[in-house]
């Protein structure tokens, strides 16, 4: 009986320090200046900004989304586009169940509501173009 | 099963292989913990490894695991965010059956809970998981030789039997997906030794899962996840009693995954957990085991994968 309780204490006893940790993001109301990233769409080449709500990069749980697309030789907003939005973890092979919303709240300005980005991760906002332009574009970023 | 350990001396010859049932709880543990449970690849190793001299067992698994950080997708480790929590709940059910001296089935049912948090949600969820069926095939058994180890092939497969996380019927906070939506296939190979009170094991799985295909607001998403390598190291003691004590190590590795035929950057994983378990004999026919694991918290250990901490305590009953 001695060795067996000294098996279970073990297991019980069993503890691995934690170690790093990472500051968390302030949450705010308006968007960021700068853009979490820039990217281009994968045919017509516009440039894409991206910017997160209520914190930059973007944590766990609900958050909005501002994409603004520009033409990249003129540098003028893309008003007109119709977007479809779906919210996918690549490492882990699903989405989520909740889609969200997308509407223009300036001309070439999208904001994308009810995203939820319920597990820490790669997170990818696998979107589709319609309307003026036809065109993909997969912005992604680090969720905490 | 001869064995050539003085400190088996004084036991029966069949009961002499019982720690294998800890090595097997250490194996099954480390591949579970891999992921939370919505993404989890049900483990290709056995819950309940019959020992040689066992029939058949049933058994019961709690285990419960709390999320304590994450991995980016380059193996920066990082505490949950204010506000950010979750904690994996699950209950097992599996049994196992001989098929002859070297044969052995075994299935494996789980009901999973998940509670998680955000800064501004909470939600709490569960169900039926993915159901799991494992054939183990052992050509030679430790101990049986100083000079020839056990050496066992392992085939799983898992059946999506749960609910994806991006199914319409999933909360927000999906905590209640239970599965991931895919089958998988797993195969491996096992290599144990006894030396003295020690024991030996190393286990190197392949597990492959089916492609996915998902439909949202017109957007139709082909993923095919890479093929995942796991290599597991163990080690156990034996007490006189018959208690015993495992530690294992585990390496999880998968490449990029395939989206709609092009590799999706930083899609790959990589998870290094340890797992100490033990087992308590309570009868001949009743054992109680515990173990606790975790995703080392170190970064570069693993990548794009969130970090667990946990437990488990199990019952078995077995048939001589």
């Amino acid at each position: 009986m001695k060795h067996q309780l000294l098996a279970l204490a073990a297991v019980a006893g069993f503890v691995v320090a934690c170690s790093g940790s990472a500051a968390p993001s302030e949450s705010s109301t308006e968007y960021s200046k700068d853009p979490l990233l820039t990217l281009k769409t994968e045919s017509a080449g516009l440039d894409v900004e991206v910017r997160t709500l209520p914190s930059q990069p973007p944590v766990l749980g609900n958050s909005s989304v501002q994409l603004i697309f520009r033409d990249p030789a003129t540098g003028e907003a893309q008003s007109g586009l119709d977007l479809q939005v779906v919210p996918w973890m690549p490492a882990m092979g699903h989405g989520s169940s909740v889609t969200p919303t997308v509407t223009e709240t300036e001309p070439g300005s999208y904001e994308l509501t009810g995203l939820v980005m319920f597990m820490p991760g790669t997170w990818q906002l696998r979107t589709t173009l319609t309307g003026p332009v036809a065109d993909h574009v997969v912005p992604s970023f680090q969720v905490r | 099963m001869s064995c050539q350990a003085s400190r088996f001396a004084n036991l029966p010859a069949w009961r002499v292989p019982s720690w294998v049932s800890a090595l097997a709880l250490v194996s099954c543990l480390t591949q579970r913990a891999a992921a939370q449970a919505c993404c989890a690849g049900t483990g290709v190793v056995t819950p309940g490894r019959l020992a040689l001299h066992e029939s058949a067992l049933v058994g019961v698994q709690l285990k419960a695991a709390a999320e304590i950080g994450s991995f980016d997708a380059h193996g920066r480790y990082a505490a949950l965010t204010r506000g950010g929590s979750e904690l994996d709940l699950e209950q097992d059910a599996f049994a196992a059956v001989r098929l002859n001296r070297h044969a052995q089935a075994a299935l494996l049912l789980p009901v999973l809970e998940t509670r998680r948090t955000s800064a501004t949600q909470s939600e709490f969820g569960g169900g039926f998981g993915d159901a799991n069926l494992n054939l183990r095939y052992d050509f030679t058994f430790a101990g049986a030789t100083k000079t020839i180890p056990g050496l066992g092939i392992l085939a799983g497969i898992t059946f999506p039997t749960g609910t994806p996380a991006d199914s319409s019927r999933i909360r927000p906070l999906a905590t209640d997906a239970t599965g991931i939506g895919a089958f998988q296939a797993s195969l491996g190979l096992a290599v144990e030794q006894v030396f003295g009170p020690w024991l030996v094991n190393l286990t190197g799985v392949v597990a492959q899962r089916t492609a996915r295909t998902v439909s949202q607001s017109g957007i139709t998403i082909h993923e095919h996840l890479a093929a995942q390598w796991t290599a597991l190291g163990a080690v156990g003691y034996v007490f006189p009693s018959e208690a015993a004590l495992a530690l294992s190590a585990s390496y999880t590795a998968e490449g990029d995954a395939t989206i709609d035929g092009a590799t999706a950057p930083d899609s790959s994983h990589r998870t290094t957990t340890v797992t100490l378990a033990g087992l308590l004999p309570l009868s001949d026919s009743w054992r109680a085991q515990a173990a606790l694991f975790q995703n080392v918290p170190i970064s570069t250990l693993s990548v794009n994968q969130p970090a667990l901490l946990g437990g488990s305590l199990t019952a078995v009953h077995a048939w001589l």
